[in-house]
């Protein structure tokens, strides 16, 4: 049935889901982060490209309240967020899947998928895990497993599955390629697409930035602390400044 | 079994029990923050100390009891809102060094509110020793043994089956994925002192009728309570039990066959032991498995 716009969702809807404005961050003194702007609107695939120690993952964390902005804003959903603490951010549905997989190595996979779920009605866990299972074969043949014993290949399927269990509204996938056989690397990039094509909103932090400018919709290219490029993806792969640091073209 | 030895093994274990409780506390505190609570000795005294009082006020036995505990429990999570809670940025070494002042203030302020007169509570039940074999067992000493196994058994069950013990397993293992989770890992610590407090507390009841209770019986119970959460392994709170009854029973054994005046120190000896030879102790995790 059809029903007029309220004027709150009307500007829910001009805003991009994820709105972060001249972020800056660190570690201490350090700083790392320099005038950081982002938008990632409902239902995109939005990758963050650079090297190592370009900021990335200290991006991720200060988007997922790990670590403190020390200037800037963070609007979600209409929200300013920017003072959140984490746990009530991964409770409105920003959901970070850590880099390097962080399982809970010596719980059972069953048991971290459970945890994934932890700020779920406990009554939607049953039917989540179901859809975890269809979706992750693997895992389900080792749920009765200690997470410590997977292989790496499955523990970043597991570290998916746990931050999709959420239900995430945007999911914040940090170098889920990192360290994996090509094989693996292709099976992952297949589940980012499948996530992408079943309506989840995606920010994917890659070093493999070919890989991840394909499937992309838009990117941003992080160095140095500062965004220095942005755009569709599409665009920025025939970027000459992109193809020379990036692609090794 | 020579009716010395029974002896000696009922006395340790029993004493054992209550290490084990104790350490079970130091355990689950580590595990939600890296930090030792040097004020968990005092948990035992204050629930020892506050159900006299509660007693000697005309209450019956089992409403002082739990009352007694109830006050313990209370404390608990008052040290951790006053004291740990406001300091939470700062390093491990000084949250440690903050409990080691919470101890001392807490044996003060118990000294002005008890003075420091040695005071006991009666047996749970009679005090008529039951016969065991050429032992005896004061009756006591099973509510001490039931008591400790029922905290256990309940302990289990709260980490394998409720989402606030799964919560607090999570955050042992790795607490900023707790938070990426959304679980509140400061209210986890927050628990932790109310159960660390709540095993302390039950170690002090169960105790008192035993051994005495004055102002400074947290000292020496914390301390072996320790032992036996580092020999066990510390942040394996089932280990601390363990660890309790081997530190209780070598205790009673030296105290027994050498001589007393050595009862302390085989605790110490044990932890130095431990400590060079084994350092994640008995059942610690290994190395590798902490993320």
């Amino acid at each position: 049935m059809w029903s007029p716009p309220t004027s709150a969702r009307e500007a829910a809807i001009a805003e991009p889901l994820l709105n972060v404005a001249e972020l800056s961050s660190g570690y201490g003194p350090v700083r790392a982060l320099w005038d950081v702007s982002v938008r990632i609107e409902e239902g995109e695939l939005v990758t963050l490209v650079g090297g190592n120690g370009a900021g990335k993952t200290t991006l991720l964390r200060t988007l997922s309240g790990l670590l403190p902005a020390s200037a800037g804003t963070i609007r979600f959903a209409g929200e300013d967020i920017t003072r959140l603490p984490a746990h009530l951010r991964a409770r409105r549905g920003i959901v970070q899947v850590p880099e390097g997989r962080q399982v809970l190595a010596p719980m059972t996979v069953e048991d971290n998928l459970r945890l994934g779920g932890y700020a779920r009605p406990q009554g939607e866990i049953g039917a989540a895990l179901a859809e975890m299972y269809a979706l992750f074969n693997d895992l389900r043949l080792r749920r009765r497993d200690i997470a410590g014993h997977l292989s790496g290949g499955q523990q970043q399927m597991l570290a998916i599955a746990r931050g999709l269990m959420a239900r995430p509204r945007v999911l914040l996938l940090d170098e889920p390629s990192m360290g994996l056989s090509p094989i693996l690397v292709d099976e992952v990039f297949a589940t980012v697409e499948r996530l992408r094509a079943s309506g989840t909103t995606i920010f994917l932090v890659e070093q493999n930035a070919y890989r991840a400018l394909s499937i992309a919709d838009r990117g941003y290219v992080l160095e140095a602390g500062r965004i220095i490029l942005e755009g569709p993806a599409a665009s920025l792969m025939v970027n000459d400044r992109v193809k020379e640091a990036y692609l090794g073209l | 079994m020579s009716a010395d030895l029974l002896q000696f093994l009922v006395a340790g274990v029993t004493v054992g029990a209550c290490y084990g409780l104790v350490g079970v506390g130091f355990s689950i505190i580590y595990n939600a923050s890296q930090v030792i609570n040097f004020a968990q000795g005092e948990f035992v005294m204050i629930a020892g100390l506050g159900t006299t009082s509660l007693l000697a006020a005309g209450m019956p036995y089992a409403v002082a009891i739990a009352l007694g505990v109830l006050i313990t429990v209370l404390v608990g999570v008052a040290l951790e809102a006053l004291a740990i809670a406001p300091a939470r940025q700062s390093s491990v070494v000084t949250l440690i060094i903050i409990t080691v002042g919470a101890s001392i203030f807490l044996r003060g302020a118990a000294e002005l509110v008890w003075g420091r007169n040695f005071r006991s509570l009666p047996p749970f039940s009679g005090a008529e020793p039951i016969a065991l074999g050429g032992a005896v067992i004061q009756p006591q000493s099973l509510w001490v043994l039931g008591g400790t196994a029922i905290s256990v058994v309940l302990l289990s069950l709260f980490f394998a089956a409720t989402r606030s013990g799964k919560a607090m397993l999570a955050t042992a293992c790795n607490p900023n994925v707790a938070l990426l989770l959304g679980i509140d890992t400061r209210a986890v610590l927050r628990l932790s002192f109310a159960i660390a407090a709540l095993l302390g507390g039950i170690a002090g009841v169960l105790i008192a009728p035993i051994s005495l209770t004055y102002t400074d019986v947290g000292v020496m119970l914390g301390l072996k309570g320790f032992c036996a959460a580092i020999l066990g392994g510390l942040g394996n709170p089932f280990g601390a039990v363990v660890g309790g009854l081997i530190v209780g029973v070598t205790e009673a054994l030296t105290a027994g066959y050498l001589s007393s005046a050595y009862k302390d120190a085989v605790a110490f000896v044990m932890i130095l032991v431990v400590l060079i030879v084994m350092p994640r102790g008995l059942f610690g995790a290994k190395a590798g498995e902490r993320v």
